[in-house]
């Protein structure tokens, strides 16, 4: 398989910003080293870079290349700015002769200066920086075919690697690659974004997986706006059929409607199985074969971005675009992520009106709820019993020996406290009184005939459709 | 692996039959909570092959019907202009080019009625072909024409380009500005580093050949006879095999 | 056949909650603390204890799930659908402040503090999962780099997550002890080679030697082995001016007398440093760092390939 990555494809140009105005400024004249203006930081140029000379005594150029490439760190976020390196920066300087400027105070002084001069000298009002798709990534309603073009999601793979199942996205050949229909791409990735948004908004779990390199920032930050989980690295096989293995240690928690984490639960998710994902995104289909069959398996629909080679029947949802280029996935990313937000606000929205709440408890919650409580109540009325027996066993002399040891004034065991907190669980019992537990159980038992209706309706409808 | 699925595709009729035929009467079966969703946004169609998109009416000799299937090339009317510029200016290809675009307006905003400067644009081979195009398609002048107007004018911005750099290089260097070694002086460095080696190296060379002669001849006087014999003998034995030979 | 697995499922997972499938190895369950202490009210019981537990006995037990209507299970980290959710938390958040502080001064690399840094196993078993070593390598070099910001200027932030790098020791402390003669004039070595692990008691005597209890023609059938055993006190003709009584485990017999030539050399130094450059030159003092060399998939053994005839 030829490599075909972002690299290849676009060169480095397409990730890098353009050259700074400062840097072109020492690019194009070095001044003479003369003494360092007052307080003025000293340009890059002039940094001693000893460290790196003895490295390379040591290493061929070529070698030398290769280490750093292994050690930049290649982010979207950091790799995009020029950093300040080197001794200059870091060493206490004397400056005009009187003050010495520790590290602190002449980052201090720079950012003054910078500050002051930013608005200087012409400005460049549109500029591609890529940490923006990052940062604020376009919404469903912007996408723009320019948007899509600009990002390169038209450019496809060479003819000859091309998948036949595709032709309904490709818009034709140009320059021996298959060009993808960018209206086509815009469709659907709309019509995913409403997927996303609705899902969220029904309280699914959403999965956005892209494994390539570079891809994680966009993953994550697209699962933090949708509320959603991912995954960077390989897909572990076996993640969605056999999660009773593998997520074994995974810790769920149990949220009501408004995301507060509920307590009393702890029994429940130590012993239920691991959750399913409810919607999965993929970045990159291809790599991810085992994931979406597992999917398949389990009846989850997967929406995937569907590169000329990849095939489309792997997902349920296609979204046809170029998955080799970080730009491409970032924006097809972003709108999947913004789509998820708004998704979570709205049902954010239909909690706090608490007139429909747009998800069911699960049958395995509220199963778990009610026996829960049955148990309980068993447990008041052993109690019951029990606190009887201890009320005639305590003698007076037992009482003042309890009284002289516990003199914290602890002893609440008296008669009379006991003979009243058997009166209150007797009611509970009884359901003759109106207390604090016995509407709950009422509500509950509503609740169950609500749900019971409604599962009624369901099957009274589908047997409508059979007919 | 790389199998055709199907199940992807039919997520909601798997989901649909479950939920109907309820196996087990009693227990509830959730919803998923996609289930309507996909229900109201269902998933394009891919099975079905289509025809693909057509530009223009398939060529005569296209007979075979996998052609119908086959996306046709992209074509646009400037890729002729284009690739005779760079045929004749081959170097134009060498220059850098920003490739990155911002919004993907940019062409919208170009006007090409004010001839070959544009903003936000570097001038360049696309700007000609550009240019020529507006001029073949606006002011109906014929392609050779065009292309030599386009040409004219994109020939006298690189001059001023050119001449406005010597004349920013000239003031900076009179200011003091300092641009480092230009080729001509590191090829000359280069040569005269390499020149040097090879004077230390000639002399070392000469002083062993020296040395080796006044070897030789210090030896030539002590066993001339014996160094003659050695001399002559296989001369004298190839010699007379060389004589054979030829009989 | 694929519905009426799926309409099973739920029969299936409901049972799972009285009795799990799976095998449960750390089956760590919190335990509902009784409630209702009222036979806990004895005599025996210790003060503090007692007042804590003192409220709970008179209260009525509440009711779980009071005003819940709706509940949803939820993954605590967005990491859920991996097999290290806790690691990748971390390196996210390395990620994120290297974002947001790559733009302070960095020192040159030689110049930035040296950290004791996390090794793999450390973070396996800190963590607790399965992390793979090229993920720990990619999070190390993020580390690193956020190392390299100047530490005036560093921010707390990035001190608070490096120390979950790092290990919980200070580097500088660790020194070696020196060995010295005991109060009955024993100097102890110790000495390793391949497998074996060797313990010298070295003492100023006649040169009786014992290992294991036993005489050494007795532990070493090789002659070879006798020797080099002892080629520490022979090289340097001390062969009867000590005792040695040493204590071998592991390995072969050339190794457990080799870790034995190492153990016994590092007792005498102890005895005589002067004798140092002498062992030295004897091949006594190092200690010899080869062991088995791994079998490779594709080889038969480390190197030795597999029988291969073109035809």
């Amino acid at each position: 398989m030829i490599v075909r990555n972002a690299a290849a494809r676009h060169g480095r140009r397409a990730l890098a910003s353009p050259i700074l105005r400062s840097t072109l400024r020492q690019l194009s004249s070095e001044s003479v080293p003369t003494e360092p203006a007052v307080a003025t930081p000293p340009p890059k140029a002039q940094l001693p870079t000893d460290h790196i000379k003895d490295n390379s005594l040591a290493m061929s150029s070529k070698q030398l290349k290769m280490s750093k490439a292994k050690e930049t760190i290649m982010t979207l976020g950091s790799n995009s700015t020029p950093t300040h390196e080197g001794q200059s920066w870091t060493r206490s300087r004397k400056i005009g002769g009187s003050e010495e400027l520790t590290p602190w105070d002449q980052w201090v002084e720079f950012r003054k200066i910078r500050a002051k001069t930013k608005k200087l000298g012409s400005i460049v009002k549109r500029q591609y920086n890529p940490t923006d798709l990052i940062n604020d990534p376009p919404r469903p309603q912007d996408v723009t075919l320019e948007l899509l073009m600009a990002s390169q999601t038209h450019m496809g793979h060479h003819t000859s690697l091309w998948n036949p199942g595709n032709s309904r996205y490709i818009y034709g050949v140009r320059e021996g690659i298959h060009i993808i229909s960018l209206e086509t791409t815009a469709a659907h990735l709309r019509r995913a974004a409403r997927v996303v948004e609705e899902v969220a908004r029904c309280g699914g779990l959403i999965l956005f997986v892209g494994t390539r390199k570079g891809q994680m920032e966009i993953v994550t930050k697209a699962s933090e706006l949708a509320g959603a989980c991912h995954v960077f690295t390989k897909w572990t096989p076996g993640g969605i059929t056999n999660r009773d293995a593998i997520l074994k240690y995974a810790t769920t928690k149990v949220v009501d409607e408004k995301d507060q984490p509920l307590e009393d639960f702890g029994v429940f998710t130590e012993n239920a199985r691991p959750l399913l994902p409810d919607l999965v995104v993929c970045l990159n289909p291809k790599e991810n074969y085992t994931l979406l069959y597992e999917c398949g398996l389990k009846d989850i629909p997967t929406i995937g971005v569907i590169d000329t080679d990849a095939d489309p029947t792997w997902v349920t949802y296609t979204i046809p675009a170029n998955d080799d280029s970080l730009r491409s996935i970032g924006v097809i990313a972003g709108v999947l992520g913004r789509a998820g937000e708004r998704g979570q606000e709205l049902r954010k929205l239909a909690s706090e009106k608490k007139e429909t709440i747009p998800w069911e408890t699960s049958p395995t919650l509220n199963d778990f709820m009610a026996k829960h409580r049955r148990n309980v109540q068993k447990e008041q009325r052993l109690a019951l019993s029990r606190a009887k027996d201890n009320v005639v066993g305590f003698t007076e002399e037992e009482q003042d020996i309890l009284q002289s040891q516990y003199a914290r004034a602890e002893l609440d065991s008296s008669e009379a406290a006991m003979l009243e907190s058997l009166g209150e669980t007797a009611s509970v019992e009884g359901l003759s009184e109106p207390t604090a537990s016995a509407p709950n159980l009422g509500e509950i038992e509503a609740q169950l005939a609500r749900v019971k209706a409604k599962a009624g309706e369901v099957e009274a409808e589908l047997k409508g459709l059979n007919n | 692996m790389g199998v055709k699925q199907i199940r992807p595709a039919r997520v909601y009729k798997a989901a649909e039959n479950e939920l109907r035929n309820r196996i087990l009467q009693n227990k509830p079966i959730p919803t998923p909570p996609w289930f309507e969703v996909v229900n109201s946004v269902p998933p394009s169609e891919n099975a079905v092959r289509t025809v693909a998109l057509r530009h223009r009416a398939p060529s005569k000799k296209a007979t075979k019907p996998r052609n119908l299937y086959r996306p046709q090339q992209i074509t646009y009317p400037e890729d002729s202009l284009r690739s005779t510029f760079y045929k004749d200016h081959p170097w134009e290809l060498a220059r850098p080019r920003n490739i990155v675009e911002t919004d993907g307006r940019d062409a919208q905003r170009y006007d090409w009625s004010r001839g070959l400067r544009q903003r936000g644009m570097q001038l360049s081979g696309e700007s000609v072909v550009q240019r020529q195009l507006w001029l073949m398609e606006n002011q109906q002048m014929g392609r050779e024409k065009a292309y030599d107007q386009a040409r004219r004018e994109f020939y006298r911005l690189r001059q001023e380009e050119e001449i406005e750099r010597r004349v920013a290089l000239e003031e900076a260097k009179y200011v003091g500005a300092y641009f480092g070694k230009s080729r001509l002086d590191v090829g000359l460095q280069l040569e005269n580093a390499e020149y040097e080696k090879w004077k230390v190296w000639a002399a070392k060379e000469s002083e062993r050949r020296e040395a080796l002669l006044q070897e030789s001849r210090a030896s030539d006087f002590e066993d001339e006879d014996a160094d003659v014999e050695a001399l002559e003998t296989p001369g004298a034995a190839t010699e007379s095999l060389g004589a054979a030979e030829s009989r | 056949m694929a519905s009426l697995a799926g309409g099973l499922r739920h029969l299936r997972c409901h049972g799972q909650l009285v009795k799990p499938q799976w095998q449960q190895v750390l089956a760590v369950r919190p335990k509902i603390a009784p409630k209702m202490g009222m036979r806990q009210m004895t005599v025996e019981s210790n003060g503090p204890t007692r007042s804590a537990d003192a409220p709970a006995s008179t209260e009525p037990i509440a009711l779980p799930f009071v005003g819940v209507h709706h509940a949803r299970q939820v993954p605590t980290s967005p990491s859920y659908f991996t097999r290290e959710p806790r690691f990748n938390d971390l390196y996210i958040r390395l990620t994120q402040l290297l974002n947001k502080y790559h733009r302070l001064p960095t020192l040159p690399a030689n110049e930035a503090p040296t950290l004791p840094w996390m090794k793999v196993d450390q973070i396996r078993q800190q963590l607790g999962e399965p992390v793979k070593s090229s993920h720990f390598a990619k999070m190390i070099r993020v580390g690193k780099r956020l190392n390299l910001i100047d530490p005036s200027l560093r921010p707390n932030e990035i001190d608070i997550v490096l120390r979950q790098l790092t290990r919980n020791i200070d580097p500088y402390v660790n020194n070696i002890r020196p060995i010295t003669i005991d109060k009955f004039g024993r100097a102890i070595g110790v000495g390793k080679r391949k497998e074996s692990t060797a313990r010298a008691f070295v003492v100023e005597g006649t040169g009786e030697v014992l290992v294991n209890g036993k005489p050494l023609n007795e532990v070493f059938g090789r002659v070879h082995d006798r020797e080099s055993a002892l080629w520490a006190l022979t090289a340097t003709q001390r062969m009867d001016k000590y005792n040695v009584w040493a204590l071998v485990r592991g390995g072969g017999t050339t190794g457990q007398a080799e870790a034995l030539t190492l153990a016994v050399a590092k007792a005498l130094l102890v005895h005589e440093p002067a004798l140092k450059p002498a062992l030295r030159k004897a091949g006594c003092v190092t200690r010899d760092p080869r062991a088995v060399e791994r079998k490779k998939h594709g080889r038969v053994k480390a190197r030795k390939s597999p029988a291969w005839v073109k035809r």
